[in-house]
């Protein structure tokens, strides 16, 4: 089995591209910062023996569209936000994302990119003293045809005409990572009260289906970051025309079901725990990173992605992150057999 | 009731056209506050079980953002949730009240007219 790493961002929403600026007119930081010590950092990943990295572009789009073009709360519909125009992508975003790839290149790593997470759908949270610049809020993306066509033409399209000059370097695009968190799923449930549900299930899977087809005509492999097991079979991924079916391992379900799809459309493991987390029922009190990557291997997944090497997040309140030199060494110890 | 009963209690239909409209004003302004509780409760928590789903509301509000803008959109964003908060405490009590003071009336009046009969 061939062992990824979620980097997964170092500004999360505006890696690419101009930084956010304050009303002041200052920047939030430098642009591109993730490249000041990326190509040390890759290598150090490639001498794990990792061979990916899986990384999340616009985020929650925190940088894309900004002041006039920001998301705004729909004033006739209560609470509903409204993103109306789908902007390009700057030539500085497609520049730095070049950058990214191309360090990738250098350190013999491949890139796992993820268009958008689910946080870009979630109701807008404008920030006080950037008033220009509203996180979230982008709904209408997925939801609008025309919106969602102008998303692709301007934003997909153009990363994927960068990504052509890496063939070799794109392990394969992802449409959305974790669509399940926004989505309101048909039937008798509590999703009509969850104010983070914006996207009906359906509007969602036609969103996936246009970006898996517009991955998969450029020649790479496609994918969605699915959050649990179980909605590959719901929203029905092989109808979806994803290359690789992809799920989140996060302790549910309590066994973790054997990789049974066709090996030329395989199921991979986007993200697990490096931390003990939530423990893996089935491995009992062997809760390490090297037990884990074991279990997964003996199932068959011929990839897995681990949570993360991002160790801001091993401060949060129930961390899934442990990237300490121990889990480091644990990685080690499985890639070289 | 008879004809002279009647006579001698002239506002006796509005009070209770009254209490029966103060009753449907509570028991809607209390339903629309169990409503907008749930709405409040269920938008709060966070997504999932995942890494990214646990992520709660402060931690997006404050994830790669320089320190005094998190710090203040997590304080607009705890005071957006408290004033959502005052708002169900105030539906909670106004409905409340009403509908008491509905039922109160109802019970009122139907001890005075037991008694009246009893007279």
């Amino acid at each position: 089995m061939r062992v990824g790493v979620n980097y997964a961002w170092h500004n999360y929403g505006w890696d690419f591209g101009a930084p956010p600026r304050r009303d002041s007119g200052q920047g939030w930081g430098p642009r591109a910062d993730f490249a000041t010590h990326l190509g040390e950092e890759l290598r150090e990943l490639r001498r794990l023996g990792l061979f990916a990295v899986r990384w999340f572009l616009l985020g929650d789009g925190t940088s894309y569209g900004v002041d006039a073009q920001r998301p705004h709360l729909d004033a006739r519909a209560d609470g509903q936000w409204r993103f109306d125009v789908c902007p390009p992508l700057t030539s500085e975003f497609l520049a730095d994302f070049e950058l990214l790839l191309a360090a990738c290149a250098a350190a013999d790593l491949q890139l796992l990119p993820s268009l958008i997470d689910f946080h870009f759908c979630f109701p807008g949270l404008p920030v006080p003293g950037s008033s220009g610049v509203v996180k979230c809020g982008r709904s209408d993306v997925i939801v609008d045809p025309g919106k969602r066509r102008a998303f692709f033409a301007g934003v997909l399209g153009p990363l994927l005409d960068v990504a052509a000059g890496y063939r070799d370097t794109l392990y394969a695009f992802e449409v959305i990572n974790e669509p399940e968190w926004c989505t309101r799923e048909p039937g008798l449930n509590l999703d009509p009260l969850d104010a983070k549900k914006t996207v009906p299930r359906e509007a969602m899977r036609e969103f996936i289906r246009d970006g898996t087809a517009m991955i998969n005509a450029a020649g790479f492999s496609s994918t969605v970051g699915f959050a649990a097991y179980p909605t590959l079979a719901r929203w029905d991924s092989v109808d979806l025309g994803l290359s690789l079916h992809q799920f989140h391992y996060y302790g549910e379900p309590t066994v973790i079901p054997r990789q049974s799809f066709d090996p030329q459309w395989p199921l991979i493991v986007g993200e697990f725990a490096t931390a003990a987390h939530r423990p893996w029922p089935e491995l009992g009190p062997r809760q390490d990173v090297l037990s884990r990557l074991r279990l997964l291997s003996a199932k068959d997944f011929p990839v897995a992605f681990l949570w993360s090497r991002n160790r801001a997040e091993e401060a949060a309140s129930e961390p899934a992150v442990d990237w300490s030199e121990r889990t480091r060494d644990l990685v080690a110890e499985f890639t070289r057999g | 009731m008879s004809e002279t009963a009647q006579r001698l209690q002239p506002g006796r239909g509005a009070r209770r056209i009254l209490g029966l409209l103060a009753a449907v004003a509570g028991g809607v302004i209390l339903l629309w506050t169990l409503s907008s509780y749930m709405r409040l409760t269920v938008s709060a928590r966070p997504p999932g079980a995942t890494a990214g789903g646990a992520t709660t509301a402060i931690e997006r509000c404050s994830r790669s953002m320089p320190v005094d803008l998190a710090q203040a959109c997590v304080a607009e964003m705890e005071q957006k949730e408290a004033t959502a908060r005052r708002r169900l405490w105030a539906g909670a009590t106004v409905g409340g009240v009403l509908l008491g003071l509905a039922l109160w009336a109802e019970r009122a009046a139907r001890r005075q007219a037991r008694n009246r009969r009893d007279a």
